[in-house]
Protein backbone atom coordinates (compact mmCIF):
# COMPACT_ATOMS: atom_id res chain seq x y z
CA UNK A 1 0.00 0.00 0.00
CA UNK A 2 1.41 3.24 -0.81
CA UNK A 3 0.04 6.62 0.77
CA UNK A 4 1.87 9.63 0.31
CA UNK A 5 2.35 12.01 3.38
CA UNK A 6 1.11 14.90 1.41
CA UNK A 7 -2.44 13.37 1.68
CA UNK A 8 -2.32 14.55 5.51
CA UNK A 9 -1.57 18.26 4.76
CA UNK A 10 -3.63 20.47 6.85
CA UNK A 11 -5.22 22.95 4.24
CA UNK A 12 -3.40 25.90 4.81
CA UNK A 13 -0.16 24.02 4.55
CA UNK A 14 -1.43 22.76 1.25
CA UNK A 15 -1.43 25.97 -0.89
CA UNK A 16 1.96 26.99 0.47
CA UNK A 17 2.96 23.95 -0.60
CA UNK A 18 1.83 24.41 -4.31
CA UNK A 19 3.08 27.81 -4.12
CA UNK A 20 6.45 26.16 -3.59
CA UNK A 21 6.04 24.28 -6.52
CA UNK A 22 5.24 26.78 -8.71
CA UNK A 23 8.52 29.11 -7.36
CA UNK A 24 10.80 26.21 -8.78
CA UNK A 25 8.87 25.47 -12.14
CA UNK A 26 9.21 29.26 -12.74
CA UNK A 27 12.28 29.87 -11.81
CA UNK A 28 14.39 29.59 -15.23
CA UNK A 29 11.62 31.90 -16.62
CA UNK A 30 10.16 29.60 -18.55
CA UNK A 31 6.97 26.71 -18.13
CA UNK A 32 6.59 24.43 -19.79
CA UNK A 33 3.74 21.68 -20.39
CA UNK A 34 5.68 18.61 -18.58
CA UNK A 35 5.79 21.64 -15.33
CA UNK A 36 2.01 22.34 -15.36
CA UNK A 37 1.38 18.95 -15.64
CA UNK A 38 3.52 17.47 -12.37
CA UNK A 39 2.11 20.88 -10.64
CA UNK A 40 -1.12 19.63 -11.18
CA UNK A 41 -0.49 16.40 -10.84
CA UNK A 42 1.26 16.97 -7.17
CA UNK A 43 -1.75 18.91 -6.29
CA UNK A 44 -4.04 16.15 -7.19
CA UNK A 45 -2.26 13.89 -4.82
CA UNK A 46 -2.54 16.22 -1.84
CA UNK A 47 -6.45 16.14 -2.77
CA UNK A 48 -6.09 20.35 -2.88
CA UNK A 49 -10.06 22.15 -3.17
CA UNK A 50 -10.67 23.03 -6.34
CA UNK A 51 -11.02 26.65 -5.74
CA UNK A 52 -7.42 26.68 -4.15
CA UNK A 53 -6.05 25.21 -7.05
CA UNK A 54 -7.57 28.04 -9.33
CA UNK A 55 -5.36 30.32 -7.07
CA UNK A 56 -2.25 28.72 -7.30
CA UNK A 57 -2.42 28.55 -11.00
CA UNK A 58 -3.28 32.04 -11.34
CA UNK A 59 0.41 32.49 -9.20
CA UNK A 60 1.77 30.56 -12.34
CA UNK A 61 2.84 34.03 -14.20
CA UNK A 62 3.88 35.59 -11.03
CA UNK A 63 4.92 33.71 -8.71
CA UNK A 64 5.12 34.66 -4.55
CA UNK A 65 8.39 35.55 -2.75
CA UNK A 66 10.38 32.52 -1.80
CA UNK A 67 11.27 34.03 1.61
CA UNK A 68 7.27 34.51 2.64
CA UNK A 69 6.01 31.33 1.70
CA UNK A 70 9.22 29.51 3.47
CA UNK A 71 8.59 31.42 7.20
CA UNK A 72 4.45 30.03 6.09
CA UNK A 73 5.73 26.03 5.95
CA UNK A 74 6.48 24.10 8.89
CA UNK A 75 9.74 22.08 8.70
CA UNK A 76 7.95 18.61 7.83
CA UNK A 77 5.67 19.92 5.09
CA UNK A 78 9.11 21.93 3.75
CA UNK A 79 11.38 18.49 3.72
CA UNK A 80 8.05 16.79 1.41
CA UNK A 81 8.06 20.03 -0.21
CA UNK A 82 12.02 20.18 -1.02
CA UNK A 83 11.61 16.07 -2.38
CA UNK A 84 8.90 17.02 -4.33
CA UNK A 85 10.43 20.61 -5.65
CA UNK A 86 13.69 18.14 -6.78
CA UNK A 87 10.67 16.14 -9.00
CA UNK A 88 9.37 19.54 -10.26
CA UNK A 89 13.01 20.72 -11.18
CA UNK A 90 13.94 17.49 -12.89
CA UNK A 91 10.71 17.18 -15.31
CA UNK A 92 11.66 18.86 -18.57
CA UNK A 93 14.88 16.80 -18.81
CA UNK A 94 17.55 19.18 -16.63
CA UNK A 95 18.44 21.20 -13.53
CA UNK A 96 18.36 24.82 -14.37
CA UNK A 97 20.97 26.68 -12.17
CA UNK A 98 18.02 29.31 -10.83
CA UNK A 99 15.81 25.77 -10.16
CA UNK A 100 19.01 24.64 -8.07
CA UNK A 101 18.98 27.82 -6.27
CA UNK A 102 15.74 28.16 -5.20
CA UNK A 103 16.08 24.20 -4.12
CA UNK A 104 19.48 24.50 -1.93
CA UNK A 105 17.46 27.67 -0.15
CA UNK A 106 14.19 25.39 0.86
CA UNK A 107 16.87 22.42 1.68
CA UNK A 108 18.70 25.49 4.18
CA UNK A 109 15.36 26.11 5.57
CA UNK A 110 14.28 22.57 6.40
CA UNK A 111 17.51 22.06 7.46
CA UNK A 112 18.76 19.27 5.33
CA UNK A 113 22.34 18.74 4.91
CA UNK A 114 24.09 18.47 1.75
CA UNK A 115 24.79 14.70 1.70
CA UNK A 116 20.92 14.39 2.64
CA UNK A 117 20.26 16.38 -0.49
CA UNK A 118 22.37 14.06 -2.69
CA UNK A 119 20.30 11.28 -1.54
CA UNK A 120 17.27 13.14 -2.51
CA UNK A 121 18.56 13.84 -5.83
CA UNK A 122 19.23 10.33 -6.02
CA UNK A 123 16.25 9.25 -5.22
CA UNK A 124 14.52 11.48 -7.82
CA UNK A 125 16.97 9.61 -10.77
CA UNK A 126 15.71 6.29 -9.78
CA UNK A 127 12.19 7.15 -9.94
CA UNK A 128 13.18 8.07 -13.19
CA UNK A 129 14.73 5.09 -14.50
CA UNK A 130 11.39 3.24 -12.95
CA UNK A 131 9.08 5.15 -14.60
CA UNK A 132 10.55 4.73 -18.00
CA UNK A 133 10.71 1.23 -17.64
CA UNK A 134 6.43 1.36 -18.14
CA UNK A 135 7.25 3.08 -21.64
CA UNK A 136 9.19 -0.27 -22.41
CA UNK A 137 6.95 -2.53 -20.77
CA UNK A 138 4.11 -0.58 -22.67
CA UNK A 139 5.95 -0.50 -25.89
CA UNK A 140 5.78 3.17 -26.02
CA UNK A 141 9.15 3.55 -26.91
CA UNK B 1 3.90 12.48 -10.42
CA UNK B 2 7.02 12.05 -12.92
CA UNK B 3 7.42 12.82 -16.22
CA UNK B 4 4.98 11.30 -18.64
CA UNK B 5 3.44 11.31 -21.83
CA UNK B 6 -0.69 11.74 -21.15
CA UNK B 7 -0.61 15.72 -21.60
CA UNK B 8 0.75 15.58 -24.84
CA UNK B 9 -1.89 13.36 -25.87
CA UNK B 10 -5.36 15.07 -27.87
CA UNK B 11 -8.01 16.47 -25.45
CA UNK B 12 -9.78 13.51 -26.03
CA UNK B 13 -8.01 10.67 -25.21
CA UNK B 14 -6.83 12.52 -22.03
CA UNK B 15 -10.39 12.59 -21.32
CA UNK B 16 -11.07 9.07 -22.17
CA UNK B 17 -7.97 8.03 -20.16
CA UNK B 18 -9.77 9.82 -17.29
CA UNK B 19 -12.89 7.93 -17.66
CA UNK B 20 -11.27 4.57 -17.60
CA UNK B 21 -9.84 5.45 -14.38
CA UNK B 22 -12.82 6.39 -12.83
CA UNK B 23 -14.09 2.79 -13.74
CA UNK B 24 -11.61 1.63 -12.43
CA UNK B 25 -11.50 3.13 -9.09
CA UNK B 26 -15.14 2.18 -8.53
CA UNK B 27 -14.98 -1.88 -9.23
CA UNK B 28 -14.53 -3.05 -5.88
CA UNK B 29 -17.23 -0.35 -4.59
CA UNK B 30 -14.50 1.01 -2.56
CA UNK B 31 -12.70 3.60 -2.71
CA UNK B 32 -9.96 4.76 -0.07
CA UNK B 33 -8.13 7.33 0.58
CA UNK B 34 -5.51 6.19 -1.09
CA UNK B 35 -7.16 5.22 -4.38
CA UNK B 36 -8.54 8.80 -4.60
CA UNK B 37 -5.16 10.28 -3.72
CA UNK B 38 -3.59 8.50 -6.91
CA UNK B 39 -6.96 9.22 -8.78
CA UNK B 40 -6.68 13.02 -8.10
CA UNK B 41 -3.01 12.72 -9.20
CA UNK B 42 -3.65 11.43 -12.18
CA UNK B 43 -6.03 13.26 -13.31
CA UNK B 44 -3.78 16.18 -12.61
CA UNK B 45 -1.52 14.64 -14.77
CA UNK B 46 -3.68 14.61 -17.76
CA UNK B 47 -4.36 18.47 -17.81
CA UNK B 48 -8.17 18.49 -17.89
CA UNK B 49 -10.77 21.03 -17.97
CA UNK B 50 -12.52 22.14 -15.15
CA UNK B 51 -15.83 20.90 -16.60
CA UNK B 52 -13.94 17.80 -17.60
CA UNK B 53 -12.66 17.16 -14.06
CA UNK B 54 -16.03 17.52 -12.76
CA UNK B 55 -17.63 15.10 -15.61
CA UNK B 56 -14.80 12.75 -14.30
CA UNK B 57 -15.33 13.21 -11.04
CA UNK B 58 -19.17 12.60 -10.93
CA UNK B 59 -18.04 9.35 -12.96
CA UNK B 60 -17.22 8.36 -9.65
CA UNK B 61 -20.42 8.18 -8.37
CA UNK B 62 -22.19 6.99 -11.60
CA UNK B 63 -19.30 4.84 -13.46
CA UNK B 64 -19.62 4.05 -17.22
CA UNK B 65 -19.48 0.51 -18.27
CA UNK B 66 -15.59 -0.74 -18.98
CA UNK B 67 -17.09 -1.38 -22.78
CA UNK B 68 -18.08 2.59 -22.65
CA UNK B 69 -14.71 3.84 -21.29
CA UNK B 70 -12.55 1.37 -23.85
CA UNK B 71 -14.83 1.92 -27.44
CA UNK B 72 -12.83 4.43 -29.28
CA UNK B 73 -9.64 4.82 -27.23
CA UNK B 74 -6.71 5.01 -28.86
CA UNK B 75 -3.50 2.44 -28.31
CA UNK B 76 -1.85 4.83 -26.52
CA UNK B 77 -4.01 6.02 -24.08
CA UNK B 78 -4.96 2.75 -23.81
CA UNK B 79 -2.13 1.22 -22.77
CA UNK B 80 -1.46 4.34 -20.37
CA UNK B 81 -4.52 3.86 -18.69
CA UNK B 82 -3.66 0.28 -18.76
CA UNK B 83 -0.42 0.85 -16.28
CA UNK B 84 -2.06 3.63 -14.11
CA UNK B 85 -5.14 1.48 -13.70
CA UNK B 86 -2.84 -1.13 -12.49
CA UNK B 87 -0.94 1.89 -9.92
CA UNK B 88 -4.73 2.53 -9.44
CA UNK B 89 -5.70 -0.86 -8.00
CA UNK B 90 -2.83 -1.74 -6.07
CA UNK B 91 -2.90 1.68 -4.27
CA UNK B 92 -5.00 0.17 -1.44
CA UNK B 93 -2.38 -2.44 -0.82
CA UNK B 94 -4.19 -5.16 -2.47
CA UNK B 95 -5.58 -6.36 -6.18
CA UNK B 96 -9.07 -8.04 -5.76
CA UNK B 97 -10.41 -10.70 -7.97
CA UNK B 98 -12.22 -8.13 -9.63
CA UNK B 99 -9.69 -5.52 -10.43
CA UNK B 100 -7.34 -8.28 -11.82
CA UNK B 101 -10.74 -9.19 -13.78
CA UNK B 102 -10.93 -5.90 -15.71
CA UNK B 103 -6.88 -5.28 -16.05
CA UNK B 104 -7.15 -8.55 -18.35
CA UNK B 105 -10.33 -7.05 -20.18
CA UNK B 106 -8.33 -4.26 -20.67
CA UNK B 107 -4.48 -6.01 -21.95
CA UNK B 108 -7.08 -8.25 -24.12
CA UNK B 109 -9.16 -5.41 -25.77
CA UNK B 110 -5.70 -3.88 -26.74
CA UNK B 111 -4.67 -7.22 -28.09
CA UNK B 112 -1.37 -7.16 -25.54
CA UNK B 113 0.70 -9.55 -24.03
CA UNK B 114 -1.33 -11.41 -21.57
CA UNK B 115 1.57 -11.23 -19.07
CA UNK B 116 0.91 -7.78 -19.34
CA UNK B 117 -0.78 -7.06 -15.97
CA UNK B 118 1.69 -9.25 -14.14
CA UNK B 119 4.51 -7.37 -15.53
CA UNK B 120 3.12 -3.98 -14.61
CA UNK B 121 2.28 -5.54 -11.19
CA UNK B 122 5.97 -5.78 -10.62
CA UNK B 123 6.66 -2.87 -11.68
CA UNK B 124 3.96 -0.83 -9.49
CA UNK B 125 5.38 -2.69 -6.47
CA UNK B 126 8.89 -1.71 -7.63
CA UNK B 127 7.52 1.75 -7.95
CA UNK B 128 5.82 2.26 -4.53
CA UNK B 129 8.92 0.64 -2.85
CA UNK B 130 10.77 3.59 -4.52
CA UNK B 131 8.24 5.97 -3.35
CA UNK B 132 8.68 4.36 0.57
CA UNK B 133 12.28 5.21 -0.30
CA UNK B 134 11.50 8.54 -0.51
CA UNK B 135 9.78 9.01 2.29
CA UNK B 136 12.31 6.81 4.49
CA UNK B 137 14.96 9.88 3.30
CA UNK B 138 12.47 12.50 4.67
CA UNK B 139 12.17 10.28 7.99
CA UNK B 140 16.11 10.34 8.49
CA UNK B 141 16.52 13.66 8.11
CA UNK B 142 13.78 14.13 10.89
CA UNK B 143 15.29 11.89 12.87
Amino acid sequence: MYLDLAVDFAQEDVKSYAELMVIVASADGTLVKEELAIIESLMGRCMMHPEMRVDVRNQLEKPPALDLVLSKLNPIVLKIALRDAILVAAVDGEYDDSELAVIKTIAKAAGVRKKELSALFEWVKTGWEWHNESFQYLGLV
Amino acid sequence: MLPDTIHTLPREERFAYARLLAFMARVDNELTVDEMAMFEQRLGTALLSPSQRKIIRSALKNPPSLEECLEGMSEEAGRLALRDATLMAAADGTVDDDEREVLNQIVVHFDLALESVERLLAWTKKGYAWMQQGTDILNEISE
